[in-house]
């Protein structure tokens, strides 16, 4: 007996810490998963920009920048993107300060502000403002009948920024006002006993501290903007990079190099975009740590009361803008002919009538891909956060960053991979049929929403104390049991918006349907909406589509948000 | 019921960590039915080797034998442990009844025997009315009885309890130490209790021990580990203690003369622990006797010259800090009402009666 157990003990012993098998198997799936679907598709577009079967050579490369056309585009996104992040911030940084500061009853409206310009897609944005703010709209025609001048906002490049500040200033907004409610309320008061001034206060402590909440909001402005198709493409502003990738794809091919080459530079600025963000983020927030909190932050007092006056005047002027594509959808789907007049000239209800007869397809359609990438990036998403928050995974950090590197992915470069992966390997990927269209695109939607719901997953997991789990073991559930009795149910509400983010994202994506979708039967909804309001007379059918859509997926996500509340109120059993 | 009378015995457990052994080489026996505390510093592996009893951590070195049966590879859920965890990590998704009544739900009991189990015990610790809350609707120390409850509630052979107090303020842990120590006794279960806090430990356990760097400094009944200190950690980390380092050399057969470059030359009756070389003396204030400094003195007693430098009035006693040459010594004395005290500046003699000390070699 001595000796079995002595033997016993040598050999436990000399066992050095182990990779659980079953976190292996995990791992390796996850891995080949974006191996897959994600890693090779962009390394396909990759190398066919730098010369594919010829061997590698920069000639391609030399050649874009030779040319005036494309040198101009390039400089033309750049300075699109940037001029969005100014524009987002002008909007979002007051209204942070306001959300934080200010006592607003409750916070809904600042909460709906910082929600409703996400759910319109850009390109559904840009077309419901011209009626608007475009040369035939609304504003330019009172203000020629009255003062004879017109403000081209929505001309060229000048609508691409409106229209981008206008739906991502969210980005910035919420993860400001996330940084600024951590702001230690002693430090602020540290600041303030030694005799700041509240604007100078501003500049000098709380801004700085919230910096990397607003770079964080700001990289993802810049890569939005910057890769953005639908928006361009719908207020016919073509010397952009995205827009020509696209044209050139679309007449020359899937074999023409150039397009492949300005879908690396727009990969490349992308991802030096984030690269940067991440690597100023860490350091931030490793510097700030011992001054940022938890908790619920500084409360709110009354400004004084000019501020005050000003922010909520600052705070309606967003409200309207922010409204402003909502009427403009609804006066769309609702008029019969609207053009060149302030309203417009009768009102039907006949784009709606011709909707329920046509349309289903379509909205099904949407739902069935996006329905499913959300079901796979919930899977993917919740596996990752297990190794990233759970294991001891040599290389989780790694693969996290790996996961979240889909994020610096264009949609137009994933789905120029996914076109090439399906010309390279026909009988893993016929790109014809319309299955492999269909998986294709819940593919891409998945590999690209992955980073939101690992976000989502990621702190639904962190926040799980490890005894929950480890008390549910000593009780005599076994790993597994445990799981899906106490992690599971914790962990609701992060997999709940993790999938409210994917399928949301994935609906308004449209990039990549563009690319990648080839016969009207199989187009997602985004899609129809683009190709309706390409001509003139399917601009009520697009907008009443819109609506239709925006309907249903408030409807979805409601629902989804309700059914969370009540999981979480009613007692287990 | 099972058996509640299990030993615990580790042989040579070690755990290694990327950054370092968290434990090495630990030994010791835990009797049946024995409340046993484990003493030491947040990180020093005291929770890691609670850990590994329970089953939490698989991959450490040595043998861990529950009943003398080798338990190291058995999963947690089948140790029949009942475990306590700092945070409580009672479930917030579930009422107190159905944290309480997980554990034999896992257990496949018949529904009426668990709704039974589920009331004596919520009455035993005294939460009977408030079964239907959720964690968050509860105080502190109602928490704690919660998870308490979920615990001995399947009969464990062993209860596990992790810092279980250290959330709590001071009169409600008195209170939580007593209720937890007179429920042990009328279970009968073998307990392992962890804390950093001495007082905590001296007070509840039969036998502590004290884990310092992930090693077993000493083991014993508190008393014995109090007023026998195996080293200067152990003199310094149980209770208060005078610490005074230097030199010894026996002198005339059967005297002993201590220099030290603090306070000069003390003289020293032979004593067994002593020998020649480098020393340190423990001496607890509390068996210091302070006069001033002109009083009759008892032969008995080793003698030394100071200035009171500081005073502390703890009620009970007062805590004096003397002035001895370079060194500061902490004596107290007992209090009561009228005793009129010893006022800074004054000069003082401490007297000690030598077998209070305690020769540590260092």
């Amino acid at each position: 007996m001595m000796q079995r157990i002595a033997s016993g003990w040598r050999r436990r012993r000399a066992h050095a810490p182990r990779l659980g098998l079953a976190n292996g198997v995990l791992a390796a799936c996850v891995v080949g998963f974006l191996l897959m679907f994600l890693v090779l598709p962009v390394a396909m577009v990759v190398l066919a920009a730098l010369g594919g079967s010829e061997g590698l050579t920069l000639g391609y490369l030399h050649s874009f920048f030779e040319q005036a056309l494309y040198r101009d585009a390039f400089f033309n996104s750049l300075r699109v993107a940037l001029a969005s992040v100014a524009g987002a911030s002008l909007i979002a940084v007051p209204l942070a300060w306001i959300a934080v500061r200010l006592q607003l009853r409750g916070g809904w409206p600042m909460q709906l502000l910082g929600i409703l310009p996400l759910i319109m897609p850009p390109f559904v944005a840009a077309f419901s403002l011209q009626p608007i703010l475009g040369n035939g709209g609304v504003l330019n025609l009172l203000l020629e009948r009255f003062w004879d001048v017109r403000i081209p906002l929505m001309e060229g490049a000048n609508g691409v920024i409106l229209v981008e500040s206008i739906h991502y200033f969210p980005f910035i907004l919420l993860n400001l006002v996330a940084a600024l409610r951590r702001v230690d309320v002693a430090m602020e008061e540290t600041a303030l006993t030694l005799g700041g001034r509240s604007a100078r206060l501003f500049w000098r402590i709380i801004l700085p501290l919230a910096l990397p909440g607003y770079l964080a909001g700001a990289a993802i402005v810049f890569v939005r903007a910057f890769e953005d198709l639908g928006t361009p493409l719908m207020l016919g502003v073509t010397n952009l990079l995205a827009p020509l990738t696209y044209l050139r794809v679309t007449t020359n091919g899937i074999d023409d190099a150039l397009s492949h080459v300005i879908a690396l530079i727009m990969l490349l600025f992308s991802a030096l975009a984030w690269a940067c963000i991440i690597h100023l983020f860490k350091d931030r927030v490793q510097a700030y740590m011992p001054y940022l909190r938890n908790d619920e932050g500084p409360a709110s007092r009354p400004p004084q009361t000019w501020a005050g006056k000003a922010g909520m005047c600052w705070v309606a002027v967003i409200a309207l803008l922010v409204l402003m594509p909502y009427l403009g959808l609804l006066g769309l789907s609702m008029a019969d002919i609207w053009s060149f007049s302030v309203l417009p000239d009768s009102w039907t209800l006949r784009h709606f009538a011709a909707l329920a007869s046509d349309s289903g397809n379509s909205l099904s359609n949407t739902l069935l891909y996006g329905g499913v990438a959300a079901v796979i990036d919930v899977a993917v998403a919740t596996a990752l956060a297990h190794l990233v928050v759970r294991s001891r995974l040599r290389w989780r950090r790694a693969l996290e960053l790996l996961a979240a590197a889909a994020l610096a992915v264009p949609g137009l470069v994933l789905a120029l991979g996914y076109l090439r992966l399906s010309r390279e390997m026909p009988l893993a990927f016929d790109a014809t049929s319309p299955l492999a269209t269909g998986v294709g695109m819940t593919m891409a939607y998945a590999v690209q929403q992955l980073p939101y719901a690992l976000m989502a997953c990621v702190a639904a997991m962190r926040a799980i104390d490890p005894a929950m789990e480890e008390a549910a073991l000593t009780l005599g559930s076994s790993r597994w049991r445990s799981l899906r009795r106490v992690r599971l149910p914790l962990m609701a509400g992060g997999i709940a918006l993790a999938t409210i983010l994917s399928f949301m994202v994935s609906a308004s994506e449209l990039s990549i349907a563009m690319l990648l979708c080839n016969a009207e039967e199989q187009a997602p909804v985004s899609y129809e909406i683009y190709l309706n309001m390409q001509s003139v007379s399917g601009r009520g059918a697009g907008a009443a589509l819109s609506v239709a859509a925006i309907a249903a997926l408030a409807l979805l996500t409601a629902g989804l948000y309700a059914l969370l509340q009540k999981v979480r109120t009613v007692p287990a059993s | 019921m099972t058996s509640l009378n299990t030993s615990i015995e580790c042989r040579q457990i070690c755990l290694r960590r990327e950054n370092g052994d968290v434990l090495r080489d630990i030994n010791l026996r835990i009797e049946p039915g024995e409340f046993f505390v484990l003493l030491g510093a947040s990180g020093s592996g005291k929770s890691s080797l609670l850990r590994i009893i329970a089953g939490l951590i698989p991959d450490h070195g040595g043998l861990l034998l529950l009943d003398g049966k080798d338990a190291t590879g058995i999963a947690p859920h089948r140790r029949n442990i009942g475990m306590v965890f700092q945070d409580y990590a009672l479930w917030p998704h579930m009422t107190v009844r159905e944290n309480v009544a997980y554990g034999l739900e896992e257990r496949r009991l018949p529904k009426a025997e668990i709704r039974a189990r589920v009331d004596q015990v919520l009455a035993r610790v005294g939460l009977a009315e408030l079964g239907q809350r959720r964690s968050d609707q509860l105080s502190g120390g109602q928490k704690q009885r919660a998870a308490l409850a979920r615990a001995i509630v399947i009969e464990p052979r062993v209860l596990l309890l992790d810092e279980p107090f250290s959330n709590l303020d001071h009169g409600l842990r008195a209170q939580l130490r007593h209720e937890l120590r007179s429920l042990q006794r009328n279970l009968g279960i073998t307990t392992v209790f962890v804390t950093h806090d001495q007082e905590e430990a001296m007070a509840m356990g039969d036998r502590m021990a004290v884990i310092d760097d992930g090693v077993v400094q000493q083991l014993g009944t508190p008393a014995a580990l109090y007023d026998y200190p195996l080293n200067t950690f152990m003199a310094g980390f149980v209770g208060n203690t005078n610490l005074l380092t230097g030199s010894m050399a026996r002198v005339h057969g059967d005297m002993l003369r201590f220099t030290s470059p603090q306070f000069g030359v003390l003289m020293l009756p032979h004593h067994r622990d002593a020998g020649e070389g480098d020393y340190a003396l423990a001496i607890r204030p509390h068996v210091i006797r302070i006069t001033v400094s002109d009083a009759q003195r008892d032969g008995a007693l080793v003698w030394m010259e100071g200035t009171v430098e500081h005073r502390e009035f703890f009620g009970a006693f007062t805590r004096y800090r003397v002035r001895v040459g370079q060194a500061q010594l902490m004596v107290d004395q007992t209090h009561y009402a009228a005793l009129r005290p010893f006022q800074l500046g004054m000069p003082v003699a401490l007297g000690i009666m030598p077998s209070q000390i305690r020769y540590l070699p260092l």
